[in-house]
């Protein structure tokens, strides 16, 4: 009958099964996991039945985080364009960056994990945040606190600059 | 709620794989790339030495090389040395020095180049970290090519397991070193060097 449709309600949303690196799954919307240009290009290969993921190099603590980011910016996506398309001001764009800002304030083997995962998975924007950031933490240190800030040994290499 | 699992490791900021590394770099000042990631440790110093001074793996770069002071030999020949303790084996086939028309490069400066990269080669091969590649001979040891525009190009010998180096750093020890003048001393060098600075 015409009048039970009722159109708030959606189609349920497919869902695709990531799996960490040390066993977990997570169930998260198949737009949030095309946010991965590696999931996406395999999503385009395989057969569509197919839609488990392992991810060999993410712990589930990483896997977590990367999904929070991927949610973030699908919801945010959706919102600007929405806002462009009734083209009330929107200050989405604005926001997103101060969430982005907040996410990759982590400590620095958390903001490695990122790193390496968001290049695994190939996720641009979040590499891109990552190495930002990376580069911001070197900028205005000097070696020995980088060393330290980085968890890096000194592995005695001479100063071309020290006086001889 | 996961962390029970989540092991203890280490987290090799030193380790970074190269693209990501060179990524990162690119964000940094110049200046920060001299002053500071070069100290850091030897991968980032190579890196930094990739991102200043290399245009390719096979090409140390002084092109940005715009003043480096007075006693501008010394200097130099303490930028080269800098940077030849700063390649690695990512740098494993050097075979062309770019240099700004205003720099002077002197035979002892190119010696040592030549002489390093030979011991570089060397110890590459003893460790059999050295890559082997299958190319020809390069036929010339060296040539100096002026180029259009200010930039001077010396190009070394390449060859396989770079033994062309080692034939340039014997030949040039062979030149500095006192001979007997009973015996031609013209060197066994089938190119020749063009046009000296």
């Amino acid at each position: 009958m015409k009048d039970s449709f009722n159109p708030s309600i959606e189609p349920p949303k497919k869902t695709v099964t990531l799996v960490s690196s040390d066993g977990y799954d997570f169930e998260v919307e198949e737009e949030v996991a095309l946010e991965s240009q590696v999931i996406k290009d395999g999503f385009e290969d395989k057969a569509v039945d197919d839609r488990e993921y392992l991810l060999f190099n993410v712990h589930s603590d990483t896997l977590e985080l990367i999904i929070k980011y991927c949610e973030k910016h699908v919801s945010s996506r959706k919102s600007i364009s929405a806002a462009a398309a009734s083209s009330s001001s929107s200050n989405g764009e604005e926001a997103l960056k101060e969430w982005d800002e907040h996410f990759i304030s982590v400590d620095t083997n958390t903001l490695y994990d990122i790193l390496m995962a968001a290049d695994y998975l190939n996720i641009k924007s979040l590499l891109d945040l990552a190495i930002q950031k990376v580069a911001d933490t070197i900028h205005g240190r000097s070696p020995e606190q980088i060393r330290k800030k980085f968890n890096i040994e000194n592995d005695s290499i001479i100063d071309p600059w020290a006086s001889e | 709620m996961r962390k029970s699992l989540k092991k203890e490791r280490k987290v090799g900021w030193e380790d970074l794989p190269e693209d990501i590394m060179l990524m990162i770099f690119s964000k940094l000042e110049r200046k920060c790339l001299f002053q500071t990631t070069y100290s850091v440790c030897r991968s980032w110093r190579s890196m930094s030495s990739l991102k200043l001074f290399c245009r390719r793996k096979d090409c140390l770069s002084l092109a940005r090389l715009k003043d480096i002071g007075n006693d501008e030999g010394y200097q130099l020949m303490k930028l080269l040395k800098m940077l030849i303790d700063g390649l690695d084996d990512k740098f494993e086939h050097i075979t062309r020095l770019d240099f700004p028309e205003h720099l002077y490069l002197s035979d002892d400066h190119l010696y040592y180049v030549a002489q390093r990269e030979r011991e570089r080669a060397d110890a590459m091969t003893r460790t059999g970290s050295g890559r082997r590649r299958s190319f020809a001979v390069v036929a010339l040891p060296m040539v100096l090519r002026v180029r259009q525009g200010r930039l001077k190009t010396l190009c070394f010998p390449a060859g396989v397991d770079r033994e062309g180096w080692a034939e340039v750093g014997a030949t040039l020890t062979k030149l500095l070193e006192p001979t007997d003048p009973h015996q031609n001393a013209r060197p066994h060098i089938e190119g020749r060097v063009s046009n000296p600075i």
